[in-house]
């Protein structure tokens, strides 16, 4: 699972000792699949998005090693998606030539920052709510029925009574559960926002 | 989550507070709204369990998201509810198709009314379609747009089928509304104009529908179209392999009436924006004149004949309130040739509202696309330019409507500008007709540098593309100072826009260089290439052709400047990155091969550049073969260098029939004033002279001379000469 207790300024700080391969891990998973959904809604493919965040870590990494990253001068959001953003340019124009005959354009403007703002605050998002259910699932203080009831009733789709019944649990039990796990995602949710400090 | 009686301390108590429903009541009603009237009425008076309601939908809310961020990885277990979608409750059947069915149900979480489209299991052979599927989808529900049914939601059904959560849109479909209404022409074509805004709308967002026709628009009472199933047709489409011919001539015959040319043909590539196009002058045909632009009849072979080869009826001899404006409209948004059409539906829908307010159409010009494609097919200077210009279009029409579809008055800007561009390429001829004639080439550019760059200037990058196409063009034809000028100007220009390392900057680093060495700046071009290849490394891009046809360039400007051993060396780190780039047999692996042979032939290792040239001269024709050609321009060119290797080892006897067969060839494809053709000439005369046929070899040098001095290559000119007299001499011994 993923640390969500280091923050991003914290991991940023333990990427520039260079024997500390955790950071680099905890860094490249957290970032990792938020750089591969961001290319994807930009309209890479799969393989395309996943060679585009390869080089993005591994160029951002460089520069921030190099001490090119500056937190004054940016947040770190801006940084990785200006890198992004000119290697999906690049996956475009190896890609250009026969798409331009074509006369087909499957591409969102890379120009307009509000969109690309957009599609990564939205990764973002998925990528906090995946971490936040796997914490749910991780965490001791929330019983394995509480969960259960909560995807019964909510995943599934099942009435309440039902999941009650096939719990052996009351009704009300149910839709305590199901406000516990909320309440507790929330919380989860809160304290990854804080950890996700990239605007710092 | 807190009941309400326990939350109340502090609020203001209600009269029905004492009548509250139990908690439990109230999550029900949360979770499935329409279950509870009376607590729907209930809240409306009691504000404490309205608030309640509010806290445990915002739960609900944020479950949800929860569970659709998750919805890979949760997965439902059981299969009990396969007949129920995650978060629906199915109502209605609504329609039944091809694709799958169509259900109106209930989004629970938000109570709303929606369409839900069940897709067939095994809509999806392999992991592939499923993958175009879900990046479809992707694209589709990013589509906002009035008069485009909105994508809510997709996922896969416990069942296993896939499904889509569409807007549901209460009208008639397009098909049965169209004999019923629309028989005033104005509304009709307001409609339709209609269609064509959200179709443009939709392309310009990368989404082609490939499968537009009547029953996928849906018109409501206010006469609004809702046009349904964007991009799922190709999310569904097989590829032509994994087609079988069952599907072919079941299937897919009810929308043949609607597809392209290039649809039914089988070329997928081919298909693209117009293609849409295409389909809605089908519809503004049926729309008009009630009745389609073919009858399809007959075995496939005959339908497919018939939309790729048939002239339609004129839709104004099929309804008189029509006139030949409407017909160029129509017949340009049906002509079979895509380049012929219009190439965006958003031109179509502009056509149709200058024919509503009075105003000339573009249809019943020659599209300027066209004229240029076919001249380019024509002549042999300009192919380059045009062809060059024509990319630069396409780029343009790509490009711009996205960057400046939040600008309209950029938007115009720009466009006046590129019609300064091409607009010179064109004169009327007032006396013979009002097609446009091509202006020679230097008119063009005439005025192209003082008119249209004038008008480009305030788009930096418009003008560092055009600078670089009018550079391309010229990079193989003196005088080649036009050529360096405008790269050097694009340079520039791209310095400016991008700050460091970028792949348009060091394509004309490239291209700049190439003229420079065309024009004998061995030394600029020495380091312009060396410029472009690092920019290549520096932006990761070692590794690619372009870096790799940058070194062979460079070696040939070494090679210029006598400096063989970096040349070769350079030539054999090209050819070796083209190996490991391309499919062994590649015809650019012999390029390169023959480029290392020459060089070794310059620095007089004679007999590795003949082994070369052979391995060069084995690809090209492996390859021919293999499309089932005799020749082409690399062969000739290779043979003249073999032929020439044969002469420098002293076998002449080998040498004459090479150099002969290179000359037809090179005849062949540049005709006979080549400075290629004369230098092959040069050779054979060489050859002829020492076979003791003085006689032919005087014709040939005398010839090569023609060309030589034609093309004022001073140098070449004066080798002839000095050949010349040696043939002279021995003629007169004779």
């Amino acid at each position: 699972m993923l640390d969500s207790t280091r923050t991003t300024t914290a991991l940023l700080d333990g990427l520039h000792d260079e024997a500390n391969a955790e950071v680099w891990e905890l860094f490249d998973r957290r970032y990792r699949p938020i750089v591969i959904g961001f290319a994807k809604r930009l309209g890479l493919s799969d393989v395309d998005a996943a060679d585009v965040a390869q080089e993005t870590l591994t160029r951002f990494l460089t520069e921030h090693r190099d001490n090119k990253y500056n937190r004054e001068r940016g947040r770190l959001r801006s940084w990785l998606v200006g890198i992004a953003r000119s290697r999906i340019a690049q996956m475009r124009r190896k890609r250009a030539t026969k798409r331009e005959w074509r006369g087909e354009s499957a591409f969102v403007d890379l120009s307009d920052d509000a969109t690309l703002t957009q599609a990564w605050n939205a990764e973002r998002r998925l990528a906090m709510l995946r971490e936040a259910l796997t914490a749910l699932r991780d965490s001791s203080k929330t019983s394995e029925k509480t969960i259960e009831a909560f995807e019964m009733l909510m995943v599934q789709q099942q009435p309440a009574p039902a999941v009650a019944e096939a719990l052996g649990m009351s009704t009300h039990d149910v839709y305590l559960a199901k406000n516990r796990v909320a309440t507790k995602l929330r919380d989860i949710l809160a304290n990854l926002n804080r950890a996700y400090d990239e605007e710092a | 989550m807190t009941k309400p009686d326990e939350s109340s301390q502090g609020a203001t108590p209600t009269p029905a507070a004492q009548t509250c429903p139990p908690v439990q009541a109230l999550e029900q009603f949360s979770l499935h709204p329409s279950d509870g009237d009376d607590i729907a009425e209930h809240i409306t008076r009691c504000s404490v369990c309205a608030a309640a309601i509010k806290q445990m939908r915002e739960a609900n809310d944020l479950l949800h998201e929860f569970i659709s961020a998750n919805s890979g990885e949760l997965g439902v277990q059981t299969s009990s509810h396969a007949d129920r979608l995650p978060g629906y409750e199915l109502l209605e059947e609504l329609y039944r198709g091809g694709q799958g069915v169509v259900y109106s149900a209930r989004q629970l979480a938000t109570k709303r009314i929606v369409a839900v489209k069940l897709l067939l299991q095994g809509a999806f052979a392999t992991s592939k379609q499923l993958h175009r599927f879900e990046r479809e989808i992707e694209l589709v529900a990013s589509l906002k747009h009035p008069n485009i049914v909105t994508l809510h939601d997709s996922g896969v059904a416990p069942s296993g089928d896939h499904f889509l959560v569409m807007e549901l849109v209460e009208g008639e479909r397009l098909d049965e509304a169209m004999d019923q209404r629309h028989h005033e022409l104005r509304d009709a074509l307001r409609l339709f104009q209609k269609m064509c805004d959200a179709i443009a709308y939709a392309h310009q967002r990368g989404v082609i529908h490939r499968d537009l026709k009547p029953a996928n628009i849906i018109v409501d009472i206010a006469d609004e179209p809702h046009i349904l199933d964007f991009g799922v047709a190709k999310a569904v489409e097989t590829t032509p392999e994994d087609r079988d011919s069952v599907t072919l001539a079941g299937e897919f015959v009810g929308s043949f009436a609607y597809a392209a040319p290039e649809q039914v043909t089988g070329e997928p590539d081919a298909i693209d924006t117009r293609t849409d196009v295409y389909a809605l002058g089908v519809i503004l045909y049926e729309l008009l004149t009630q009745r389609r632009p073919y009858e399809l009849t007959g075995s496939l072979a005959n339908v497919v004949q018939t939309i790729t080869n048939a002239a339609p009826a004129l839709p104004s001899k099929l309804n008189s309130k029509l006139n030949d404006e409407i017909d160029a409209i129509v017949l340009r948004a049906i002509a079979k040739d895509p380049a012929r059409r219009y190439q965006s539906a958003g031109a179509l829908a502009e056509d149709v509202e200058h024919f509503l307010t009075g105003k000339p159409i573009s249809a019943k010009r020659d599209s300027l696309l066209y004229v240029l494609r076919k001249y380019a097919g024509r002549r042999k200077l300009p192919i380059t330019l045009a062809s060059s210009l024509i990319l630069l279009l396409i780029g343009y029409m790509i490009t711009m409507p996205i960057l400046y579809n939040r600008a309209e008055r950029l938007r115009e800007q720009a466009e006046s500008a590129l019609q300064a561009l091409v607009e010179p390429l064109f004169e009327i001829d007032a006396r013979q007709s009002n097609r446009p004639r091509l202006r020679s080439i230097e008119e063009y550019l005439l005025e192209i540098d003082e008119k249209a760059l004038a008008a480009i200037g305030q788009h930096p990058e418009l003008e560092a593309r055009l600078r670089g196409a009018l550079g391309l063009a010229f990079v193989d034809e003196p005088p080649y100072e036009k050529a360096i000028e405008n790269l050097r100007a694009a340079l520039r220009i791209l310095q400016d826009l991008h700050n460091g390392a970028h792949a348009e900057i060091a394509e004309t680093l490239h291209n700049l260089a190439r003229a420079e060495y065309a024009a004998k700046y061995y030394q600029a071009a020495e380091s312009h290439y060396r410029a472009s290849i690092k920019m290549r490394s520096e932006l990761g891009e070692s590794e690619t052709l372009a870096a790799a046809t940058s070194t062979l360039h460079l070696a040939s400007v070494l090679s210029r400047q006598e400096r063989h051993d970096e040349a070769i060396e350079l030539d054999e780190e090209a050819l070796t990155m083209h190996e490991r780039l391309l499919p062994s047999g590649h015809p650019d692996i012999a390029q390169c091969a023959n480029n290392l042979g020459l060089h070794l032939l310059n620095a007089q290792r004679y007999e590795e550049a003949f082994e070369r040239f052979r391995f060069s001269l084995d690809i090209l024709r492996a390859d021919l073969r293999s499309r089932n050609e005799d020749d082409n321009w690399g062969v000739g060119v290779t043979l003249s260098n073999q032929g020439r290797c044969l002469l420098e080892v002293g076998r002449p006897e080998e040498a004459e029939p090479t150099l002969r067969e290179s000359l037809v060839i090179k005849i062949k494809w540049r005709g006979e004033d080549s400075a290629s053709v004369a230098l092959t000439r040069y050779y054979l005369a060489r050859a002829l002279l020492l076979l003791d046929k003085p006689a032919e070899a005087r014709e040939q040098c005398i010839e090569a001379m023609r060309v030589q001095q034609l093309r004022e290559q001073s140098e070449s000119l004066e080798k002839s000469r000095i050949l010349l007299n040696h043939i002279q001499a021995k003629v007169a011994a004779k």
